[in-house]
Parts: C-alpha cells; structure tokens; sequence
C-alpha cells in the first residue's frame, strides 16, 4: 500500500502534489470495463452471486450486475473475497464510533449498571437518568421524578402492564426531553411510580424509562463493546444543528464548543492550534482547537490529513460490513410494535427471542422452559418489575443458541410472563437480555435493523 | 501504514499508560502512534494481556499473542510514581457533632486512603495501586468499569477510635433502614482485621468515591508499613476481584467462595511470599477476615503439605465439589486445595487469559460458572480432563 507512513510524510507530500490528496492510491483502484467498453474506476467493496458493490473515484457506490461487466472483470469478482481486499481490510480497525460519529451520529459512553444501560439527558430542562430499554414498548416516567421537575402527572387511570402484573399510569405532557442535540417536544408520556412495587428500601435507578419508540425514531445504535448508544438527531423533533441536504448531509461530523454551541462540519485543514472546519452550507471557519469540548477536542488533536482521506474512504462502510470484517455474525431482526425480535434455538428447539437490553438477566416463559425441556426449579424466587413481584423458578438451561453462538450450561429464572387472565399464546419463549448480550458484545442498530454478535 | 484505528490508552507491564492508535503488527512487534506522530515500536509481550486480547479483536492479530510469554508479576514490575500519592491537607469526618471521628488522608490516582492513630497510608495506597495494576493488566474490562472514581480504604490502629468507629457504624446502618448489617457489623466488629463498610453519601460525593470500603482494624502494624505485605495484598486482592465479578445472584453463587479465597491467598502466597491471614467463620459473614498468624501455618509449606496428600489420593481434586464449599466446610486441606485451583487458573499466559474469560462472564452472567463451564472456558472437554490437569499441576511440580 503506498498509504503515508507518518503525518509528516503524509503533509511533505502534499506540498509537493496537492493533487495527490484527492486520489486514492491507485493499487486501490482497478479499471471495471462495461459490456459497452464505457471504464469507470472503482474499488469493489462486496458482491453477491449476481451483483457487485463498487466505490468510484467521486465517492459514489454502485450496485453492477455482473453480467454487465467485462468477463475479466467477472473473473476478478469472482476470485475477489472481502478478507482479503486491501482497501476494506484497512477499514478493520475501525471503531464503530468513528464511522457514526462520521455520519454524523451523536454518541453517548453509557454507565452499566448492574447489566442496565443509562445514559444523562434532560426532562423538562433538567437534569435526568434514562434507561435504556428495548424491551420497553413505551417510554415511561417516574411519576415523583416528573412531578418535581415541574410536570403535572395526569389522573392515573391508564394501565401499564409488566412481567409481574400492571400498574396504574398517568399521561403527562412533556414539554421538551433532551438527549444531547436531539429535543422532542410537547410529548405525552405515561408516568408511574417505578418504585411502588419495588422491594422496600429500594432506591431509583432511573428517571425514565427510554422505550423503544425513540430508538426506532433516533436510528439508534447500541454497543455493548463499545459501551455507546449512537443517536440521529436530526431525526428528533427539533435540533439547532442544520442537517445539510440528505443522505449527503449525514457525512459531516457534529462538534461541541465549550459554550454550548453545536457545529456540522468536516475538517478541512488545521494547524496546531486551530482548524478549519467546513460546515454543512459550505462556509469555512477557522476555530480554535481549544474552544471545543474534550471529546472533539482530542478528535481535532488526532485529526490528521492523511488519516481523514483515508477515513473518507472507510466511512462508507455499513455497520455490517465492518462488523462482518470483524467476524461478528448478525441477524435480521423483526419489528413488531415497537419490540425486536430474533430467531434462535432453545435446547435444539427452534424459536423467538425478544430482544430486551432492559432486562439485566434473561427470563424465559414459564410454559415455554418447561415446553422445550429446561430443568425449572421451585418456585421459591421472584422477579420484580411494573406491577411487583411474581414468582420464578430456577431454570437450567442445557443449550441456546442464535447462529453460530452457543450458550450452554445457564441458569436464568422462568415466570408465567403472560397476563392474567389471558391465554397463554405467547409466540416467543422469553427475554434474551443484557447478560447474554454483554456476553456476545452484541451491537444492535435500529438502521439496519439487524442484531450482531460475536462469540470470544 | 496510515489506519483508521482509534485513539485508545495502551499499557505496558511497568505500568506506562500511552495514549495512541495502533499503526500495525508484525510478528512479536507492533507499532504503536501516539497524537504526535512519533512511531512507538514495542514488543507484544511487554504489553498488558488486556491490550493484547484488543490486538486480537481489533487488529486481527493471532490469538497466541495473548498466551505468549510469562505472565509474570505485574504488581512487582509496575513503577508507582511515589509524586502520585499525595497527602491531602483536609480531612475526613464520620459522623456528627462531637461524635465525629476525623481522618488523615492520602490519595493515590485510584484509592483514597484515610487513617486514623498513628498508622500511615503510603505504604497501603502503594500495594493498592499495584494490586490495581495487575487487575487492569489481565482483566480488559477492568479500567473501564472502574472509570474515574476511587476506592475507600480505612486503617485504623487506635483501639479508642476503632470502638467509636464501630458505635458510629451500626447507628448509620439502623438509621439507613439496614438493621442485618448493623448486626453483622456488632458480632464482627472486634474479631476482624478487615471488614468490608458502607461509605455515607456525602463522603462519597465529596471525594467521588465506591459506595463500599475497606476498613482495616490494625493491632499489629508490620503489613501496612511495607509495600505488598501479606495481609493487606490478600484482602485488596479479595476486593478487587469481587469488584470486577461485580455481584452474584442468589442462585449462581455457587463457587465464588472458592474463586475469590483461593485469588486472594495466591495473590499474598506469590506476592508477599506467605500468608498470615485466617478466616473468620462467623456465617454470613462475607468477606470479612481477621488477621492472625496462630492459625494456618505461613503458606511456605502450603504445595509441600498438599502434594503427597494429592498423590496418595487422601485430597480428592474434585471441582464440582469443591465449588459447593462455604467457610463452614472448610479444612486446611480444603482452604488449600481452593489455593491450588486458582494458582492453577493463573499459573501460565494460557491459564491466566481463560481465567480472564470466566471472570468476565460472571461480570455479565451473575453467576458462577458450573463445573463443566469452567473446564470448557479452559480448552476441556469434560470436567474428568479439567480435573486431571489441575491434579497433574499440583503433584508434578508447577504447584510450589
């Protein structure tokens, strides 16, 4: 690869040959030749049997039928394999982060607590703990919580049902929720006491209970590995940040002063002190390195001409291709409602998993451990959540599985999860929850609806 | 080569912290480029096994750059820098009024250590940081969950203030609904040398601290006036693990009695050259342990005693059993034969990097292992195999 091999290097070159930046190294590229003779240049990025991914020289991807290209060209797709391109290996080391956050992704380092995930936002303009949880169909709020940050709890005549039971809720009118850049405004949501029905002495962990309606609405992405949640929030109600036009928009990078203002921009140059940031309406800044927040700042420290050309490049990439690279394996996930769910096999069973990062442990049905030949205990325990406790039985797990990861030899808790008074036909077996998760560095993107995993 | 890696904190095994992405691998070398451009060649083996699990991971290294080499004592080999640990001008207080007991401080990047009597904090602060060292060294998740706060630890060599310390304890339990642990603490308090304390909220705002701390009760003060003495390594090396295992369920406790005992003596037999801690059978307990040195004998004869008992057959290596073992049950051989399994699980870089495994699992899955996890998450098909070659450690000569 003909790649600088310092930042020093890289910068002698461009003095020589600006020109130079703008091209990829040409072992990178190869010319594809048409059925019409027409040559683009382009690197292949992936194909199937019938089509192949290509990366021109102006950064645009196309989809070719092979049978649209020359037959050495289909010979060269056919011999191609991703493992070993050059161009797509270098991607590799790619944090999942620096390809969001270069689509201009906000990121969030979450807390784990126990297995749970928080991250600090903003309810009614203060500050607030949020849970994150999939599993969750609605966002709900800690009915003290909102009543202290100014809200006014509605009659609690509204029902809220959880894996113990149901408890009484009330809608709220929510002016403004506040997670970083991305505002929703006049939001109605339910609120209840999250901890009337909790052991006694026990103390809250959270403010509000995130749902999964605004993961899907945010195009969220959730990394255990990288211990980050990745938000849109262009996709929110209402954001300071101009977007830009599209797709094409996202390919800037959000950067945060010390005083609060929020900028859409891409690096164009830098000295040691400051860069030029070129915003998303084209206009060039200079702005001093030390005025941004510690995060942005430590980028634009990193931030370096030969490893943003190369960056440009990378971020093309899918989650999924990336992870791929990595070895994870992934899986389509179904929306319903606003749950996920994943196929996988419980004791060589074939079955539904619902895909909760709420819950700390998994927690299987009680008539589906039972169906599918788990051990299940006494049952002498309890699991607590809306609505109380319920009891629960020790359940031994021989064997789950989703794709090629294999969990053998668990213990999790087994509880009638199906609400009282209804039949049991629940069409999934259970929560497959943060411990598997945390264990299987799964990352879930609400984008590509897919859920990836690794086994280590 | 220019690579689109991120920027993360590398360590080496004296403890060097350098902030850099990785440039690129070859053979038992890899190139490391921090912010300034200057390229940093260093061997993979004087790298922390945590960072050689993310070469694995990340850089697609092969996965022998984790076994290579011996694991060695990181704690020994780290170099605290002694400007890092401060005496700081203020004090502690704990409880109220004229009550109130009063704290020197000393604060070390992840400890803060508060002594009261004539005892000073140094020493501790020094073996904690070196403890601290070696956890982050084997175990990846270790830096980041324990993020930037610090861990209390208490010494007190004043019986007056040590009695008042213990009044003040059981009033802040019952007055924080906690009426067990304000009992616990009662029939504990005056037979152990260390216990584990609930740290009131406003300290732990004040200097950004763990919710629970170390307290120490010193009647002899020989271990905490040198680094790494025996007692104080087995006890923070205790806490240390139990933090990164960060809790069990009720139902998956099952071995972490052995798992956590058997690290902390390893760590104070292989640190400190021999051990003077017993263990205080009171039950439910948990960790708390008094100092004495009339019990056990020293842990120099410990492999010697076990060896031909292994041998003749008279101690049964048996996991499964032995992962059912509480205080109550135990023996000398017992507590020792827990001693062997977990020198065996960190005797080489193999051994170490599966043990590393299984502690991260139990951080996830709040539950121990069973029997036939453990040898599976060691390369064993069966706990029979498991079995033989940590019986095979002990009576061939490893175990010493």
């Amino acid at each position: 690869m003909t790649l600088k091999l310092s930042p020093a290097l890289a910068l002698a070159a461009l003095f020589v040959s600006p020109a130079l930046a703008q091209t990829v190294p040409d072992k990178d590229y190869r010319d594809f030749k048409g059925s019409t003779g027409k040559v683009i240049q382009a690197v292949l990025l992936d194909k199937t049997d019938t089509e192949a991914v290509l990366l021109q020289r102006d950064g645009k991807r196309a989809t070719v039928p092979l049978d649209h290209l020359s037959a050495e060209d289909q010979a060269y797709v056919k011999d191609w394999s991703k493992e070993k391109a050059v161009f797509v290996q270098k991607c590799r080391g790619l944090a999942i982060r620096q390809l969001l956050e270069l689509r201009g992704y906000e990121s969030f380092e979450f807390r784990l607590s126990n297995n749970s995930i928080f991250i600090d936002g903003k309810l009614n303009g203060k500050p607030a703990r949020f849970l994150v949880d999939t599993g969750a169909g609605t966002s709900l709020l800690h009915a003290p919580f909102a009543t202290s940050v100014g809200l006014t709890v509605g009659p609690m005549d509204e029902k809220i049902y959880g894996v113990s039971g149901e408890a009484p809720a009330g809608w709220t009118p929510v002016p403004t929720i506040q997670l970083g850049e991305a505002v929703f405004k006049d939001r109605r949501i339910l609120a209840t006491d999250l901890l009337k029905d909790k052991p006694p002495g026990t103390k809250s962990r959270e403010d509000v209970i995130l749902g999964a309606e605004f993961m899907n609405k945010l195009d969220a992405v959730i990394s255990y590995q990288d211990r980050r949640i990745f938000l849109r929030p262009d996709r929110s109600d209402e954001t300071d940040i101009k977007s830009g036009k599209g797709d094409e928009g996202m390919a800037f990078r959000l950067f945060k002063t010390k005083e609060g203002k929020t900028l859409r921009g891409k690096v164009v140059s830098k000295t040691p002190t400051s860069a030029t940031i070129e915003l998303v309406d084209g206009k060039k800044n200079p702005y001093f390195i030390d005025s941004f927040v510690k995060e942005d700042e430590a980028y634009l420290r990193a931030w370096s001409e030969a490893g943003a050309f190369f960056l440009q490049y990378c971020q093309s990439l899918t989650i999924n291709e990336l992870l791929t690279l990595r070895k994870y394996q992934s899986f389509q996930f179904e929306r319903r409602g606003n749950h996920i769910f994943v196929e996988g096999s419980l004791n060589d069973n074939k079955v539904t998993y619902m895909i909760d990062t709420g819950a700390d442990s998994s927690l299987l049905h009680l008539s589906a451990a039972k169906k599918y030949g788990c051990t299940v205990g006494p049952m002498n325990q309890e699991v607590w959540g809306i609505g109380g406790k319920a009891p629960a039985g020790v359940t031994n797990i021989a064997k789950v599985t989703m794709g090629d990861a294999v969990l053998t030899n668990r213990k999790v808790l087994a509880t009638d999860m199906v609400r009282k008074g209804e039949p049991d036909n629940l069409d999934y077996v259970g929560l497959f929850g943060a411990d598997f998760m945390r264990e299987l560095d799964a990352v879930i993107t609400y984008t590509e609806t897919r859920i990836f995993l690794i086994q280590r | 080569m220019a690579q689109a890696a991120e920027m993360r904190n590398w360590m080496s095994r004296k403890g060097t912290v350098l902030e850099a992405e990785l440039g690129s691998i070859t053979g038992d070398q890899v190139i490391l480029i921090p912010k300034d451009g200057k390229e940093q060649k260093l061997k993979v083996e004087d790298l922390s096994l945590a960072d050689r699990q993310y070469l694995v991971e990340f850089g697609g290294a092969d996965a022998s750059v984790i076994t290579s080499g011996a694991p060695g004592f990181p704690e020994k080999e780290v170099h605290i820098d002694a400007a890092s640990i401060k005496k700081l001008p203020g004090k502690m207080h704990l409880g109220e009024g004229s009550a109130s007991l009063a704290f020197e401080l000393v604060q070390s990047p992840h400890f803060l250590v508060a002594t009261a009597g004539k005892i000073r904090g140094q020493d501790t602060a020094d073996t904690a940081e070196r403890l601290w060292h070696g956890m982050a060294f084997q175990h990846m998740n270790f830096r980041k969950d324990w993020g930037d706060k610090r861990m209390l630890i208490l010494l007190v060599d004043d019986r007056k203030i040590y009695k008042a310390l213990g009044e003040w304890y059981v009033a802040f339990r019952i007055k924080e609904g906690d009426p067990d642990g304000a009992q616990r603490a009662k029939t504990v308090w005056d037979k152990t040398g260390s216990t584990e304390i609930m740290v009131p909220e406003d300290s732990i705002k004040e200097h950004n601290l763990f919710p629970s701390a170390i307290l120490f009760n010193i009647t002899e003060t020989a271990s905490f006036t040198k680094v790494l003495g025996p007692f104080p390594t087995h006890t923070i090396s205790g806490a240390l693990l139990s933090k990164q295992m960060a809790g069990v369920s009720s139902f998956g406790a099952e071995g972490y009695f052995a798992i956590v005992t058997g690290h902390a003596f390893f760590k104070e037999i292989s640190l400190a050259k021999k051990t003077e801690t017993t263990l205080l059978d009171v039950s439910g307990t948990g960790n708390d342990e008094i100092s004495s040195k009339a019990g056990f004998k020293d842990g120099t004869s410990w492999a010697k005693t076990l060896r031909p008992l292994v041998h003749k057959g008279k101690v049964k290596v048996e996991l499964d059993a032995m992962l059912k073992w509480t205080r109550a049950d135990l023996t000398p051989e017992r507590l020792v034969l827990i001693f062997s399994f977990v020198y065996y699980m960190e005797s080489d870089a193999k051994r170490l990097c599966a043990f590393a495994k299984m502690i991260r699992r139990i951080e996830s899955s709040n539950q121990i292992p069973p029997a036939e996890e453990i040898a599976k998450i060691f390369g064993f098909d069966t706990v029979a195999a498991f079995e033989a070659d940590w019986k095979k450690f002990i009576t061939d000569g490893e175990f010493k």
